[in-house]
């Protein structure tokens, strides 16, 4: 079974330094959108394992889409990266 | 370049016409420059010296005094040729093309949807990296199609692949998308 959508995200968008970004307001639980943390990103034309870098004050949040396969980085989801 | 919406009055203000839908503080010239560039209209009062030099900077940034609304960084000179071919990730989805264009004026206050120009790379390279590669499907259009139905190609960001195709009403923009000619494709890499 395919995971949840975290955060709803057009996998295309690309903010001016070349990461992915959606919003604050496309988030399942915005609690859970912290920098570092991993969460699957994307719509039902895409969807990839994401780290997410940066949230603005006015909600943007920035990310970088994982390399692999959705499948293969399933355990990745919910983990904070290191430091 | 994109002088023609600017005025300059006797004492060197700077003035554009305002959209009225948008009340932006734009004190900001080179703020001012990017609202040209993206077609949108303000009143931003500066000085013609400034905006001068806000013609020649390559980066096009938000002051703080331009509060709520983010700008985005052009690259200069960027033009592409009418038959430069643009990739974008899925099929052309309607309620997909909406919601992406509305959270894209959520943000920088105008419509867009990401592109990018197959150029440097093939579009088979293109197409084994992110973010293609999580795309089972693409959608190629002609830089000539999109600009035939009145759609604007925004040279955004740092990738220099990276277009936005910008349009100042959801509706019309999204239907002027899904009316233009394109090829759709499998891709070959998707890995699911």
């Amino acid at each position: 079974m395919e995971p949840e959508i975290d955060l709803i995200a057009d996998l295309n968008a690309e903010d001016d330094e070349g990461l992915g970004w959606s919003t604050l307001s496309d988030a399942r639980d915005t609690t859970q959108v912290r920098p570092g943390v991993m969460l699957v990103a994307g719509n039902r034309l895409a969807k990839a394992v994401v780290r997410v870098v940066a949230v603005d004050d006015d909600g943007q949040v920035h990310f970088m889409v994982m390399p692999g396969a959705l499948e293969k980085n399933r355990r990745l989801i919910g983990r904070r990266a290191l430091a | 370049m994109y002088g023609e919406r600017v005025t300059f009055d006797e004492d060197g203000a700077v003035r554009m016409v305002v959209r009225p839908a948008h009340h932006w503080n734009i004190g900001n010239p080179s703020a001012a420059l990017h609202l040209q560039r993206c077609g949108m209209w303000e009143i931003p009062i500066g000085v013609r010296e400034n905006l001068a030099l806000a013609c020649h900077s390559s980066l096009v940034g938000a002051s703080p005094d331009n509060r709520g609304m983010r700008l985005r960084r052009l690259r200069d000179n960027d033009v592409l040729e009418g038959d430069t071919s643009l990739v974008r990730g899925g099929e052309l989805d309607p309620d997909i093309l909406r919601a992406d264009a509305q959270r894209y004026h959520d943000v920088y206050a105008t419509y867009g949807i990401s592109v990018f120009a197959v150029r440097g790379l093939s579009l088979e390279e293109m197409a084994q990296q992110v973010p293609l590669v999580r795309f089972h499907r693409m959608t190629i259009i002609t830089a000539r199609e999109l600009a035939g139905y009145g759609l604007r190609l925004e040279p955004t960001g740092r990738n220099p692949r990276h277009y936005t195709v910008g349009f100042d009403d959801l509706e019309q923009g999204v239907k002027a998308l899904i009316s233009c000619a394109r090829e759709v494709v499998t891709n070959p890499y998707h890995d699911g």
